[in-house]
């Protein structure tokens, strides 16, 4: 009997090796597709985790920079009370009441206003707190008060100005031969505390940097510009009612991680990092809008969706050929039949292997096999009269 | 890194565009099947346009994305792909000779489309009323075909072979899942293919176009290539013919014509400088082997195929 190893055609029913190769190729989808979700779900989490540490990473290292701009101020200070023309112009000043004097002690400190960058006033007072002389253009309109120590350098506060905008302002005493002869308040520009806030490294497009005190009459004080212009030009005055969460919390000494729930001053959705600046009063936040995490988290989506997309590739590949594999003994067999069916009868199936499928094909062989020699037996036309017979 | 992973998306691309058109034909022939619907309409709408659905699915993906330039290429670099790479390799298993009957006017109107199409170039953009322009004439094609005047070639019998080889659907569900993954699958497939072209083509610095001239027309081509090679293993490469020239004026008319009508197509001045040219001329060289009923032997394919070669290293 010739053993054939079937490849011919089926029908025009669905193929059963198409039926499985669909089934395992749904199934390995399906796999990959949770894969890929739980992938994308644990990776945009590290990416928030990311984001958040990042943060308050530039949170800490901004009020480091804050703190640093503040030591620079100091040490100006620090520099100009020393300054030994001064001591000495004052103590003219002081001894002999006289215009040259003034004028003298006028022109030490324009020489000392100009030599030091970014000092927009200098003011000394005597001992009663009058003014006693004064050079540059920036109006304080505060009363100047000494420090108590001798050697102390007090930081009195910020101030709007109209023609300088911010201005913050330093006082310190005056010695002469270890006597305290009276004080200065020197006023300067804020354009270091700007640089370090408008600095946006690593804070993408739309995060940002709020410095922020509040002043004498309850509102908050924006010391820097900020980036979003046309909503809140920063520096400015802001009623506190309309100041976000963060703010008003790292206002109150809070220094703290907003990683949902916080609304910043333009009504966007924020993540932010807060740090308070114990010795100068000031709130640092710094932020990054949701959306914009947002489209980090759609990317990464986006880009596993796309990778697992083409890995399923193998997967219908994988399954496509394993099914057929795995069912071409079933469709050789059944087409095996269909061609008996049609008169080929001394076909027989080729067993391989040891599983129900070839114990099927030996069992149709031996079928075929004892149909035919019952044929051979009891020829069909006997039995059909047998049979008619019987009847 | 970007690369693996733009080659993945291509790969992965491709196997989606090849399942989501067999499950789309296929469950589309078992619907025409359970709806009486005639064998010449089945073979005239659902087969040419199902099969033809992978390019033309990243045709349209790719000119809707703002990348004209792969779908143009995908066309041009198909057409010159089918002749001299489909056309190529099974004539080196086993020779072709041009002399079946009607293939002399089939290849001319290949040609004659073929000059339409550079003339359509010239005058670029293709535009909406020149897509109309190439989708009634193959419409005419279509109608002409019913009457018997077999003027689009590899239409016949496609039915017959799908069902003969692994069959169709015949309950309502399966049709309708055959159908519903086939139409989920072309567009992702697409979407991919696009996006590993454009990602390919910025990350070695060269034009979309090339991409669509080479790696998304090679991919595209592929089972046209799969299918002549298996028929010339079985030394029946004559029907290769017939798929290349069915394929070319399927692309150009269908696939280019269709996408047309749903964008303005700018076509990148350096296809006019040489790709169109190639696709003219291996049109051509074929028109003379049909004319003169030549054998395509194995040196001329292997002149095929080594021309093909040299495009690709050219355009690259």
């Amino acid at each position: 009997m010739p053993k054939c190893r079937i490849v011919s055609i089926w029908p025009s029913r669905l193929d059963i090796r198409t039926k499985l190769a669909l089934v395992l190729v749904f199934v390995s989808l399906i796999s990959m597709g949770l894969i890929a979700l739980f992938a994308y779900q644990t990776s945009a989490q590290l990416l928030q985790e990311v984001s958040i540490r990042q943060l308050d990473a530039l949170a800490e290292s901004k009020a480091m920079d804050l703190t640093r701009v503040h030591q620079g101020w100091r040490d100006k200070t620090r520099l100009i009370r020393n300054g030994t023309e001064i001591q000495e112009g004052l103590a003219q000043f002081l001894a002999n009441h006289g215009d040259a004097a003034d004028q003298k002690l006028t022109e030490i400190l324009e020489h000392t206003a100009l030599s030091v960058e970014g000092v927009e006033r200098v003011t000394v007072v005597n001992l009663a707190g009058q003014e006693v002389c004064d050079v540059g253009e920036a109006q304080v309109f505060t009363e100047i008060e000494l420090p108590r120590g001798d050697r102390e350098i007090v930081y009195q506060g910020v101030y709007l100005s109209d023609q300088k905008g911010l201005l913050v302002v330093f006082t310190t005493s005056l010695v002469v031969d270890n006597d305290v002869v009276g004080g200065m308040e020197i006023v300067f520009d804020a354009n270091d505390l700007d640089r370090v806030a408008s600095n946006y490294t690593g804070l993408g497009e739309t995060g940002e940097v709020m410095v922020v005190t509040r002043t004498r009459n309850n509102k908050i004080l924006v010391l820097n510009r900020l980036r979003h212009e046309g909503e809140l030009v920063g520096p400015g005055e802001i009623p506190v009612s309309q100041m976000s969460d963060p703010v008003t919390r790292v206002l109150a000494g809070e220094s703290d991680v907003y990683i949902e729930g916080a609304v910043d001053y333009r009504g966007e959705r924020v993540l932010a990092a807060t740090r308070y600046l114990t010795e100068l009063g000031w709130g640092l936040v710094v932020k990054l809008d949701e959306s914009e995490e947002g489209e980090r988290a759609t990317f990464l989506r986006d880009t596993m969706f796309d990778i697992a997309l083409a890995l399923s590739a193998f997967a219908i590949i994988g399954g496509t050929l394993l099914g057929f594999y795995l069912a071409r003994p079933i469709h050789d067999l059944a087409v095996l039949v269909e061609r008996m069916r049609h008169g080929e009868v001394d076909l027989r199936a080729s067993v391989e292997g040891d599983d129900e499928i070839a114990y099927l094909g030996e069992s149709v062989n031996a079928l075929v096999d004892y149909l035919q020699e019952a044929q051979v037996q009891f020829p069909l036309d006997n039995l059909g009269r047998d049979q008619k017979h019987d009847v | 890194m970007y690369e693996a992973l733009d080659f993945l998306k291509l790969f992965g691309g491709f196997v989606y565009l090849l399942m989501g058109g067999d499950l789309l034909v296929r469950g589309a022939l078992g619907l025409a099947r359970e709806t009486n619907i005639s064998p010449m309409v089945v073979g005239l709408t659902i087969v040419a346009m199902g099969t033809s659905a992978p390019e033309l699915m990243v045709s349209t993906f790719s000119a809707l994305s703002g990348y004209p330039g792969i779908a143009i290429g995908n066309v041009v670099g198909s057409n010159i792909a089918n002749v001299l790479l489909v056309l190529g390799v099974p004539v080196l298993i086993h020779p072709i000779i041009c002399d079946q009957e009607g293939l002399g006017r089939q290849t001319g109107l290949m040609i004659a489309v073929s000059v339409l199409f550079i003339l359509l170039c010239v005058f670029q953009p293709i535009t909406f009323w020149a897509g109309v322009l190439l989708v009634a004439i193959l419409v005419g094609f279509l109608i002409s075909a019913t009457r018997g005047s077999s003027l689009m070639p590899g239409l016949d019998g496609a039915e017959e072979e799908l069902e003969r080889v692994l069959g169709l659907p015949s309950s309502s569900a399966t049709i309708m899942l055959f159908i519903g993954l086939g139409v989920i699958a072309l567009p992702l497939g697409a979407d991919l293919i696009v996006e590993g072209g454009i990602g390919l083509a910025g990350s070695w610095g060269i034009p979309e176009t090339v991409i669509g001239l080479s790696l998304i027309a090679l991919g595209t081509s592929l089972p046209e290539l799969s299918t002549t090679v298996i028929a010339a293993l079985h030394k029946n490469s004559d029907v290769a013919i017939g798929n290349v020239i069915g394929s070319n004026l399927f692309n150009i008319l269908a696939i280019l014509g269709i996408t047309a009508m749903m964008t303005d197509l700018p076509v990148d001045p350096s296809f006019l400088r040489f790709d169109l040219w190639v696709m003219l001329g291996a049109a051509i060289i074929l028109w003379l082997f049909v004319l003169f009923k030549a054998k395509i032997s194995r040196i001329a394919g292997s002149f095929f195929l080594a021309g093909y070669l040299g495009y690709i290293y050219l355009i690259f």
